[in-house]
């Protein structure tokens, strides 16, 4: 704003200058970021060890860290611990700094929010061990926690929205849009697919209020959108923000970003039929959800585009600022799996794909390369401004873990890739007789040296998380070391 | 009160107070392991989280009498104001 208003300052003073700073609430972005760097070690840590038990079934020993009981952890700890801690700690910084307001709900409510979160997380991780699941995938946790979650997620919306509604900037910024689709999609979704009739209210045990086909295309309509507003919407609001603040550019199209988000929005949640290929769901909802899985390559190729152009002139910051580098290559990893997944979900291509191990690769190209890149990216560019150093430990090191985690995920997603289709092949060939070529056990056999690379790229990707965690240490340690002796030097005055 | 959170944090003290009470009725009356460590986990969530508060509370003591020059200044580590650099 250049114009100078008499009312607000002096004619020789811009109302800019005027600005009254706010106190911004950046402790709770703080335990968030901190509670999302914990749980990405768990994640990578169960991942591991489950990809072990897939190479060498013999290491499923004991009932609590089988393969069935790990697995749903790994996912919830991945999605929902990593990713959910970053989102919800992102979309508190950013909401506070594009509206300039502080987080509405004073310390209490926030904090409740933090606390309340990961008490659900802990609680659903004790559960899975302990045997507790509703079998429903990424929707494993049973009625009590299903309730509590409910009640942290709409104080999370109430805080989200009191603080938009007390801004001071006029415009809601784009970021924000997302976040808030997020936040009230995974709201209703939460809620309706987990109508359920507990056994007795001192049992942990429920059963599904809905049967069948339409229990079966509830809980997809659910598992997908799971994918599309949490793991996509969520983030992009994130690319959203910290790509032009890194790259020190404003979003190439601001107009895209808007078609973009409305496009995105009305298109993918119709697509969760899509995971129903060849099943008693009737052909033309299946058609429904294959056709709206290829209209939605338009918005993620938009805003893929609207993300890579914001770098327009400051390419050169890829080869300066690896934080950077991790966010672009989440750009590109989100444009890779978001033309993979229409194709899959194109019926003949399914009836090759379900059941595979290309769906991990799919699903783990995702994952790691879009969800895992842009947190990195966006955490890496708020430590320093969160704990008040002037830069990272080292850069070194993040060009490091930029290189053994990109390598991981090309290890894990080629390997996938391949045993897939080499399964799907195998499980669809015939003799001249029409009998099936292959047993189902000789396509176990098949995969194993790929399940072994898978488990390397595994690895690669948890040292990466391990050094992000070093240096994120140093860094903290370097702030409170000098805001130590800052004090000490007050005290000493 | 010197604190615009003071009341807000007796409300919330209360609904982790029942919160911590139904978590004990759970343990009581749990028929399976994953409701039994539940309702552990809820008693110990409510009353840690009393605790919390009570935390805050002094906490809040402190900084407004340290801004009003009775305490001159914080020892290393106890500022816990929200941007506490």
């Amino acid at each position: 704003m250049t114009s100078l208003t008499p009312s607000m300052g002096t004619f020789e003073q811009p109302v800019e200058a005027i600005r009254v700073p706010v106190d911004y609430n950046d402790a709770i972005v703080r335990k968030f970021i901190v509670a999302a760097l914990f749980w990405s070690i768990a994640a990578f840590l169960a991942g591991i060890w489950i990809a072990a038990e897939l190479t060498y079934p013999s290491l499923n020993f004991g009932e609590y860290i089988n393969f069935g009981r790990l697995r749903p952890l790994h996912t919830s700890a991945g999605i929902f611990a990593f990713g959910g801690n970053a989102l919800i700690g992102t979309s508190f910084w950013v909401v506070q700094r594009t509206g300039r307001a502080k987080l509405f709900g004073g310390t209490i409510l926030p904090d409740f929010i933090f606390w309340g979160y990961n008490f659900f997380i802990i609680n659903a991780a004790l559960g899975y061990l302990l045997g507790a699941t509703q079998g429903r995938e990424y929707a494993e946790p049973e009625w009590y926690l299903d309730i509590w979650l409910t009640i942290v997620w709409v104080s999370y919306l109430i805080v989200f929205v009191g603080t938009l509604m007390r801004r001071q900037e006029p415009h809601i910024y784009v970021a924000n849009w997302f976040y808030l689709a997020f936040i009230i999609t995974i709201a209703m979704l939460h809620v309706a697919n987990n109508v359920a009739i507990p056994v007795a209210w001192y049992s942990s045990k429920s059963y599904s209020y809905f049967a069948g086909v339409q229990d079966a295309l509830l809980e997809w309509w659910y598992g997908h959108n799971a994918v599309g507003f949490f793991l996509t919407a969520g983030f992009l609001g994130m690319m959203y923000y910290f790509i032009p603040k890194a790259a020190e550019r404003p979003i190439y199209s601001y107009r895209l970003s808007i078609i973009h988000f409305w496009a995105l929005i009305f298109l993918y949640i119709w697509a969760g039929p899509h995971h129903l290929h060849w099943t008693a769901l009737p052909d033309w909802a299946q058609t429904l959800g294959m056709v709206f899985s290829i209209m939605l390559w338009m918005p993620s190729w938009g805003g893929m585009i609207n993300g890579l152009m914001t770098l327009s002139g400051a390419w050169d910051k890829l080869r300066t600022d690896p934080g950077l580098r991790f966010s672009v290559t989440a750009v590109g990893f989100y444009g890779m799996s978001t033309f993979e997944g229409p194709v899959m979900s194109i019926r003949q291509v399914n009836a090759l794909s379900h059941y595979t191990d290309w769906t991990i690769g799919h699903v783990h190209s995702g994952v790691l390369g879009w969800v895992a890149f842009i947190c990195y990216g966006s955490i890496y560019w708020l430590v320093p401004r969160l704990w008040h150093v002037k830069a990272l430990y080292s850069q070194k090191l993040v060009s490091w873990h930029y290189w053994i985690a990109t390598l991981g995920i090309v290890f894990y997603i080629t390997s996938m890739w391949v045993a897939g289709i080499m399964e799907g092949l195998m499980w669809r060939a015939f003799d001249r007789l029409g009998f099936l070529q292959y047993s189902f056990i000789e396509s176990v056999v098949a995969v194993h040296p790929f399940y072994v690379i898978r488990l390397l790229g595994g690895v690669l990707f948890l040292t990466g998380g391990l050094i992000m965690i070093f240096n994120i240490w140093k860094t903290v340690a370097q702030g409170s070391t000098s805001q130590t002796n800052a004090r000490l030097a007050v005290v000493g005055a | 009160m010197t604190d615009p959170e003071e009341g807000a944090r007796i409300v919330m003290g209360l609904v982790m107070l029942v919160l911590a009470i139904l978590g004990a009725l759970l343990v009581a009356n749990a028929s399976d392991d994953p409701m039994l460590a539940f309702g552990y986990a809820l008693m110990i969530f409510g009353v840690a989280y009393i605790f919390g508060l009570v935390r805050a509370h002094y906490d809040a003591i402190d900084r407004a009498q340290a801004s009003d020059g009775l305490i001159k200044a914080a020892a290393p580590g106890r500022d816990r104001s929200n941007n506490a650099a």
